[in-house]
């Protein structure tokens, strides 16, 4: 069970490892909070799909199998969209259109088709719960190092560079990020490895 | 032949002569030599210390990062300090120092050592670090010490560029030619030094004439047709990275075609890239995204420039 | 055909639910959403007509509100150096203008990014329509001075704010023209 949860915030990182959601990890992750939020919201559309898809995975024939889940993925993230509208405005301005795009995140399909839709509820919660708490450590890592060397600050609090270099936070330097901490997240998993052989 | 710093044999640079990488360098940084005098001229001493920052970093950091990696330390080939003059020679000479490290930083180990070293980078690490600090220091990366007062001034202490479009005292494209009557980046002020320069390259055949000529005539092409915003074609070929960015930085055995079509395709390619962007796109200056953009094409110009081998027939 | 019928039934069965669903968060959430919308916009035109009271502005077009007996604010967007510029101008009834805000932008720090500060933003206070760019100090009403290295930015703001009042004056909202 624990091994289920935790697989999806290190070994099978949904970012680093699996290289799923690329598009919203370079968008979204312009300032920490945007990249919290947007990995908390992921994960509730995430932890919800996989729960509900399993719940109904022997009612739903293989061949619209793919169609249903869609549906239900994309009921959730508009349930989201329209929460944070209301309850949280700002947060849902700052993250714009990448919310309502959380639909087409790789990472919900994928774990839908590849756990949800052959496992039981329970493992199936857990293993949502862990790759989005996996996906919200990635854009947090991301988005503070681009915070703090693009914009010289810190989740909106100044840290007193007076000019810092734009290009982080523009989207060569989410490329760049990606890279380097993809680098250092897989040298380290190697590693790992090797003293295990 | 036993040679020091031999390169894997699959990428340029091809050396065809009996030099090492370090020969090579050598001449080029002699080459650079005479638009050093000419920054520091027009310039003064600041010049000077931001070369000597530029090349510093450069090297510290191509050496630190194949120390931490256990590589095999290069830095006597040069390639690095090379790299630092370039670096320096196109950025303004009023620069905060600590901007040319972060410069010299992305160039060494983002554009060059990430890809695996000297012979293994797609596009010219200098032009990245510059690249790389025009997106991220916009105002300071376009902020030229005067040596002529801009008679528009206002509150910043800017002069005018001659690509700007604000209209200083009206110098001609001799006062270009010898550097005066305009601002820019510390290396490419003054045209003549860095003719000499390219006069000694071509001299010692470190590069051909191939891509700064085509650079050069489709630059002048363009801008004659197409009217430069002001400036005559002459002018216009003056100012600017045209001269610089045509001797030193696409002949770049690395990151250029090896063909001979291939290397015209590449001159001109900048050269047009340059005048599109100069004329319709945001930019004042376009050379440097030129060159860049052209780096990335090199393979793919190279392999339809492959010679035709006479009698062979094309499998269809 | 059995097979055919449980697979429609199925994914109608999905569909039914989700709607179901959606109904139910949105009826309880489209009020505030409403209401955000509203005091977003209200909050904007407060800056220009500050001495009008929340409740006086009122929406009497689309992207049009009048601010009590003071004026009127308008919104509206145009292509600038790096995206769209959206600035809400706000005009007197003797068609001056009282000023811009600039809501949303993606100009370049340190140049077009000026536009949204207070140095430029001032420069629209009491000019009168038709306004002209000029690199000098403002001599003129209908003048306005540019951003050092952001001309193609403030071209674009000025040209918004000329159109808004080109359309609220073929509106026939502002009194005696000019």
């Amino acid at each position: 069970m624990w091994k289920t949860f935790k697989n999806g915030i290190f070994d099978q990182n949904p970012t680093f490892v699996q290289l799923l959601g690329m598009c919203p990890t370079l968008a979204v992750t312009t300032s920490l909070i945007n990249g919290i939020g947007m990995g908390l919201s992921t994960t509730a559309v995430l932890v919800l799909s996989n729960l509900l898809i399993s719940l109904i995975r022997r009612l739903i024939p293989q061949k619209v199998r793919i169609a249903a889940y869609v549906v239900v993925i994309a009921t959730f993230v508009t349930v989201v969209d329209l929460l944070l509208k209301a309850y949280l405005p700002d947060l849902s301005s700052s993250l714009g259109i990448f919310i309502p795009l959380i639909v087409v995140n790789c990472i919900i399909l994928a774990r839908a088709e590849a756990f949800a839709s052959k496992n039981k509820p329970l493992p199936s919660f857990l293993d949502g719960l862990g790759m989005g708490l996996g996906f919200t450590l990635s854009l947090s890592c991301i988005s503070a190092v681009r915070e703090i060397l693009g914009n010289g600050t810190l989740l909106g609090i100044s840290l007193g560079i007076s000019t810092p270099a734009i290009a982080i936070i523009l989207p060569p330097g989410g490329f760049l990020t990606l890279g380097v901490l993809m680098g250092i997240v897989n040298f380290v998993r190697e590693r790992r490895a090797n003293r295990n052989a | 032949m036993n040679v020091e710093g031999k390169l894997a044999v699959s990428s340029s640079p091809h050396i065809r002569s009996k030099n090492s990488i370090q020969d090579t360098m050598l001449d080029v940084i002699l080459a650079l030599m005479p638009a050093a005098f000419a920054g520091v001229y027009f310039f003064g001493a600041r010049a000077m210390s931001v070369m000597v920052i530029s090349v510093a970093s450069c090297v510290i950091f191509e050496f630190l990062w194949q120390k931490l990696t256990k590589r095999k330390v290069t830095i006597k080939d040069l390639s690095a300090v090379v790299t630092g003059m370039l670096l320096a020679y196109s950025l303004p000479a009023s620069i905060p120092y600590w901007m040319v490290v972060v410069g010299a930083f992305v160039a060494i180990i983002v554009a060059k050592q990430f890809f695996g070293g000297i012979g293994q980078n797609f596009m010219n690490p200098a032009l990245c670090g510059r690249a790389f600090m025009l997106a991220s220091f916009p105002v300071a990366m376009t902020a030229f010490p005067g040596n002529q007062m801009n008679i528009f001034q206002t509150d910043v202490v800017t002069t005018a560029t001659p690509l700007s479009g604000e209209s200083l005292y009206t110098p001609n494209a001799f006062h270009f030619f010898l550097g005066f009557g305009k601002s820019g980046c510390i290396g490419e002020i003054c045209i003549v030094a860095l003719l000499l320069g390219g006069a000694y390259l071509l001299f010692r055949k470190v590069i051909s004439w191939r891509i700064p000529v085509s650079f050069i005539i489709s630059v002048f092409l363009m801008t004659a047709f197409f009217g430069g915003g002001g400036l005559n074609a002459f002018e216009a070929l003056f100012s600017g990275g045209v001269m610089l960015g045509a001797i030193f930085m696409a002949t770049d055995y690395t990151t250029s075609p090896v063909t001979f079509w291939g290397q015209i395709i590449m001159g001109a390619g900048c050269g047009v890239l340059t005048c599109v962007i100069r004329f319709w796109g945001g930019y004042p200056e376009g050379v440097t995204y030129a060159i860049l953009l052209m780096n990335a094409l090199s393979p793919l110009i190279d392999k339809i420039t492959v010679p035709w081998k006479f009698g062979e027939v094309r499998a269809r | 055909m059995k097979q055919y019928v449980k697979l429609v039934l199925t994914l109608g069965i999905v569909a039914f639910g989700a709607s179901l669903c959606l109904s139910v968060v949105n009826s309880f959430t489209e009020g505030k959403i409403a209401e955000h919308e509203r005091q977003k916009t209200v909050a904007a035109m407060k800056i220009l007509f500050p001495a009008v009271a929340d409740t006086e502005f009122e929406e009497i077009e689309s992207g049009i509100y009048k601010a009590g007996n003071a004026g009127y604010c308008a919104t509206g967007t145009v292509n600038g150096y790096n995206g769209e510029i959206s600035v809400m101008v706000g005009i007197n009834t003797d068609a001056s203008i009282v000023g811009i805000e600039v809501l949303e932008h993606s100009e370049t720090a340190g140049f077009g990014a000026k536009a949204a500060e207070p140095e430029f933003k001032s420069r629209f206070v009491g000019a009168r329509p038709e306004l002209t760019v000029v690199r000098t100090p403002a001599e003129k009403d209908s003048e306005i001075q540019a951003i050092t290295g952001a001309t193609v930015t403030s071209k674009a703001v000025t040209k918004l704010v000329n159109d808004v009042y080109a359309v609220l004056k073929m509106k026939n909202l502002l009194g005696g023209g000019q």
